[in-house]
């Protein structure tokens, strides 16, 4: 009997652990692999972890240091479009200014286009009234990415008596538009492909060589 | 060409779709249609296209754009909600227990008199400026002899000047700490949103020097809700102080005013308790800005002004308003 009690104590235990809160409130759920983090629903009150990204103060700063850039982060959740096809778009206006962006995606025969036009102007507003961003056009996207939301299920019926499901995609877009002029080189491709780079490049590879059982 | 160099299908397709998806070009687009891949989904006889359509299930897809609950929404497009999902409506049963803690506005305001900081009483207008006081205070009198019947003791000066300069200093650092909840104790809840106004997220350095004048009441009031042994007490209160105010945004830029330069503020400031109740307190309640103070120093924020739009002049409308120049940071 007392062996029993304790067996069970001991499961109860080792469930609790499992579930015990740790200091990230995201731990808990992935450790327990329950379902993938990106279809997590937040509840009403709770900011998800991007957006609390526009919660951070900064200390204030001396007459005499540069002035910091200001920046906004805004997401748009569930949107009916497919997260593969919206990747294309988002990582088509990272590193371009706000105002090429928009010209651009104008001309994208798309409807992930469209829904990013509307973000886009959505977060510019959102920095102008509330983050403080002087210029609406001094803005460029430092990150913009998409990742899975939802997934809806219905069934086909297909030959000889199969049923197959039809999954229809939502996804999820982040945007980041910070205050100046945009790069130069948002990938630092052209650092990397310079002469004197590939050069150091080389010499760090020839020098690594190892002669196996040398001295 | 780049198509040459590529060797794996996977990216292939890649290309092929990342040029069916940017090429604005309509025949470009028609061309990576028929390639492997990448066909239109259109079987090649349309005769059992129906029952082909038979074989899917149709659902509702959720819509996460819109907003069915939003509390702008009208009655009948609430009615309309709720008849799709079949719910009969329920009116809503809102009895919320509410009890009346402030006035809402103050009572027979002060008009502070027109060149008060500047005029001193030596000078003709000076003076009649103070013989114009002494005549409009007889209500003024009559309502400290109502508060001092529930207060007994209640002594102008010096002990409530000075209990009411304490609570505006206090009231004032509370809010550069971001205390919320003890801010409710000096501040009434009708200028407890105008003191939070605007200042989410903001780092504000206040700091009292010193006051140049003693603090001087200008004006009493008592008021009663509903029923007349229900009153409330507004005093009115001139400071002349000298202050440092800088309020840093959220990236530590500094939006207004100065570490370093101190201002004088003159500012009529009214107090208010609710004298009936055992735990009334002296509160600050509203700020008199009168038309002839000299105008706040803006913020170093640029913004366009929509209400001075006729002004702008026929070479400026004429322009392209679309390429604003970027500033560099």
């Amino acid at each position: 009997m007392q062996n029993t009690i304790s067996n069970v104590i001991k499961l109860t235990r080792s469930f609790l652990s499992i579930n015990n809160v740790t200091s990230h409130p995201m731990k808990n759920i992935i450790n327990s692999s329950l379902f993938s983090t990106s279809t997590i629903n937040l509840k009403d009150k709770e900011i998800s972890h991007w957006m609390k990204y526009n919660d951070i103060i900064f200390p204030p700063q001396g007459p005499t240091e540069k002035r910091r850039p200001a920046y906004v982060c805004n997401e748009l959740k569930n949107v009916k479009f497919s997260p593969k096809k919206m990747w294309y778009i988002c990582s088509f206006i990272r590193g371009l200014s706000v105002e090429e962006a928009l010209k651009q995606l104008q001309c994208i025969k798309s409807k992930g286009a469209l829904v990013l036009i509307d973000f886009l102007k959505e977060t510019i507003d959102l920095g102008v009234n509330e983050h403080n961003v002087e210029f609406r056009s001094n803005l460029w996207v430092s990150e913009s990415f998409c990742n899975k939301g939802i997934t809806a299920k219905g069934l086909r019926r297909g030959a000889k008596k199969k049923i197959t499901k039809i999954r229809y995609r939502y996804c999820n877009c982040y945007l980041k538009l910070e205050e100046g002029q945009p790069p130069v080189d948002y990938y630092c491709r052209e650092a990397e492909n310079t002469g004197p780079a590939m050069l150091d490049k080389w010499l760090k590879q020839i020098r690594s060589r190892k002669i196996n059982n040398s001295l | 060409m780049i198509l040459s160099t590529l060797t794996t299908k996977s990216i292939l397709l890649k290309y092929i779709k990342f040029e069916y998806i940017f090429s604005t070009n309509d025949s470009i687009r028609n061309y990576y249609k028929f390639r492997k891949g990448f066909t239109a989904n259109k079987h090649w006889n349309p005769k059992w296209k129906k029952f082909r359509a038979l074989k899917v299930v149709k659902i509702d897809l959720p819509d996460f754009t819109k907003k069915n609950y939003d509390d702008n929404l009208s009655a009948e497009e609430m009615r309309f909600y709720y008849k799709e999902k079949g719910i009969q409506p329920v009116p809503p049963w809102n009895e919320k227990q509410f009890s009346v803690t402030t006035l809402s506005g103050v009572l027979d305001q002060y008009i502070p008199p027109e060149g008060d900081g500047k005029l001193s009483p030596l000078n003709t207008e000076g003076a009649q400026q103070k013989l114009e006081w002494l005549k409009k205070k007889t209500r003024s009198w009559k309502d400290l002899r109502t508060i001092r019947k529930y207060e007994e003791d209640f002594e102008l000066y010096p002990e409530f000047v000075e209990k009411v300069q304490e609570i505006y200093i206090k009231s004032q650092e509370l809010l550069t700490m971001e205390n919320k909840e003890k801010l409710i104790d000096y501040v009434t809840e009708k200028a407890y949103p105008l003191m939070l106004y605007n200042l989410d997220k903001k780092t504000i350095h206040w700091k009292f020097i010193k006051s140049l004048e003693p603090p001087r009441v200008c004006h009493i009031r008592v008021g009663e809700v509903f029923t007349k042994q229900n009153l409330f007490a507004q005093i009115t209160v001139r400071f002349h102080t000298k202050q440092i105010l800088a309020i840093y945004d959220r990236f530590g830029r500094l939006m207004y005013g100065s570490e370093t330069i101190a201002k004088d503020a003159l500012e009529y400031i009214v107090f208010e308790k609710h004298i009936s109740s055992v735990y009334g307190e002296w509160r600050l309640h509203h700020k008199i800005i009168p038309d002839w103070l000299p105008e706040i120093q803006p913020g170093s924020v640029t913004y366009i002004d929509t209400e001075s739009e006729t002004e702008t002049s026929p070479e400026m409308k004429d322009a392209d308003v679309d390429t604003i120049k970027t500033v560099p940071m």
